[in-house]
């Protein structure tokens, strides 16, 4: 210990000779002579520097210095943020379909019901060789109803899309919805859409063979009924048959686009 | 709005001497207050925040061309000073309204609050929708200072610098996210895409009515300020010209009194 302080104080004398200039040789280094010790040779060569100009010779008040960022990096970061929240919209992943895919294929039942033309339509006999879009809903229903109708019409009215889709929609509330205010409701959206009613007992039996939820017009405590509620799922059939995907509200274009050429493939 | 334009009337009689009848600006700034109203509440507002695109684009049209510019008219410069000292807003104000800083801040915001992200999750709750609205707000006063500020030495000063910089900021980058609504194969805003139908409007025509709003809605608002400007260069080359020619006729003429004086002599 002594052996290294004893080094030290020698190469902090021999430092000192060397590195002080002519004209700071009487510069008062230190009114002690030098004992040694690391702090005390770094101290020194402070002082030195503080005489070459390195360093203020008055002691200033520490000033913490803050780095600014340029704004150019600022505005370049912006960019970069811009830039990958529009590139958000645009997202990739590796199911098979984009829907709402079943753990087990379905096969599609076949009830029959009545068409809007007043004849007998077998669900899925007479639609052989497409692929069926089934959707139980209501004319009068404020919204989830016309969307879901109206992407479909939009989709299946792309260039490149399948011919072979139907979409069958199925009248939850046939009181109100007789053939013609369905067919009139569906030329909305498209005239190739097939509108489907019965009786009350017989379309909640439908729902139940779809498995989809039996809709229900709850009543209010003074027993005035409300709005009906429904399954807002779209059942999609292969035309093999079997049903993988279902479709629930809201889906968008983008989902259709990309399942129904697959789901028609599958003959 | 009522808290806007009252205060700006009570700050305005605290005018200093000489600044008390600035109509002109009182009537810019009500009817960019107005213009606000209009933009934000309903039926624009409601129909921008749940149902179109192109209503979203129309209230982000009105923001940035009609409100902000307004906004900047209707403030005069003491008010102005004014409030940039009290707010310690004058450095910051002199910062942003560089032309290049204006202009990047500018487009960013554009592109950041019209991407399919922003658009999906901030339109869907009302604090979202007035936080979109007021980054437009910002924005407008951000990309229109250099132009316009009421504070004079933040203007940009070079005739030609203004016009460039107006085709650049406000024409030519919003053309681009106008261009991905316009030719956009599919609807890019589920917002807009899975709301119930306004006038059977389908999504897709709403976007691209939304692209063509955006595209062609700031045209007449940018190239009327660059040909104003253009008009206001001319007459003060002209301006300036008769000055100088003045100005040399003057030195010229006692030149001439000078020698004609001078020549008897001779």
């Amino acid at each position: 210990m002594a052996a290294d302080e004893a080094l030290l104080h020698n190469f902090s004398e021999r430092s000192e000779s060397l590195s002080r200039p002519a004209a700071l040789t009487d510069f008062p280094v230190s009114s002690k002579r030098p004992h040694g010790g690391v702090a005390q040779l770094v101290e020194r060569f402070g002082r030195i520097e503080e005489a070459r100009g390195s360093i203020p010779l008055t002691s200033t008040p520490k000033r913490k210095i803050v780095q600014r960022p340029s704004p150019y990096r600022t505005i370049a970061v912006l960019i970069v943020i811009s830039l990958a929240l529009f590139a958000c919209g645009v997202s990739s992943e590796d199911k098979t379909y984009s829907g709402m895919e079943l753990d087990e294929p379905r096969p599609m039942p076949d009830p029959i019901l009545i068409d809007t033309q007043g004849q007998r339509f077998a669900m899925r006999s007479d639609t052989q060789g497409s692929v069926r879009l089934v959707y139980f809903g209501f004319t009068s229903c404020p919204d989830i109803c016309p969307v879901h109708l109206e992407q479909l019409s939009n989709v299946l009215d792309r260039p490149g899309m399948p011919p072979n889709i139907k979409v069958l929609f199925v009248t939850v509330d046939p009181e109100t919805d007789t053939p013609g205010v369905i067919r009139n409701f569906l030329n909305q959206f498209s005239v190739d859409f097939i509108g489907l009613t019965g009786s009350k007992e017989q379309l909640a039996d439908v729902q139940r063979q779809f498995s989809a939820l039996v809709a229900l017009a709850p009543s209010d405590a003074e027993g005035t009924p409300n709005d009906l509620g429904h399954d807002g799922r779209v059942f999609a059939f292969a035309p093999d048959g079997l049903g993988r995907t279902q479709y629930p509200h809201p889906t968008r274009q983008t989902t259709w686009t990309r399942d129904l050429p697959k789901l028609a493939a599958l003959r | 709005m009522l808290f806007l334009i009252s205060s700006y009337l009570i700050f305005q009689r605290r005018a200093p001497k000489g600044h008390e009848g600035e109509k002109k600006n009182r009537r810019f700034f009500i009817i960019s207050v107005l213009l606000l109203w209009v933009a934000t509440d309903w039926p624009l507002g409601l129909l921008g925040a749940s149902y179109l695109a192109s209503a979203h684009m129309l209230q982000f049209l009105i923001y940035t061309m009609a409100v902000a510019p307004l906004f900047w008219l209707g403030i005069p410069e003491w008010m102005a000073r004014r409030l940039a000292g009290r707010l310690r807003l004058y450095r910051l104000m002199g910062r942003v309204a560089q032309p290049v800083v204006a202009g990047v801040l500018f487009n960013s915001i554009l592109i950041a609050t019209h991407s399919p992200w922003a658009v999906d999750n901030f339109r869907t709750n009302q604090f979202g929708s007035f936080l979109m609205d007021f980054v437009w707000l910002i924005g407008g006063l951000m990309v229109w200072a250099p132009i316009v500020s009421p504070i004079t030495e933040h203007r940009m000063t070079s005739y030609p610098g203004r016009m460039a910089y107006l085709f650049l900021a406000l024409g030519v980058v919003p053309a681009v996210p106008a261009g991905f609504l316009t030719f956009a194969g599919f609807p890019l805003y589920a917002i807009y895409e899975l709301a119930p139908r306004v006038h059977g409007l389908s999504a897709t025509t709403d976007q691209q009515l939304a692209g063509l709003v955006m595209k062609l809605g700031g045209i007449p608002v940018v190239w009327g300020t660059i040909v104003a400007l253009m008009y206001q260069w001319t007459e003060v080359s002209r301006a300036e010209s008769v000055a100088a020619r003045a100005e040399k006729n003057a030195l010229s003429q006692p030149e001439s009194l000078d020698q004609s004086n001078t020549e008897p002599d001779q």
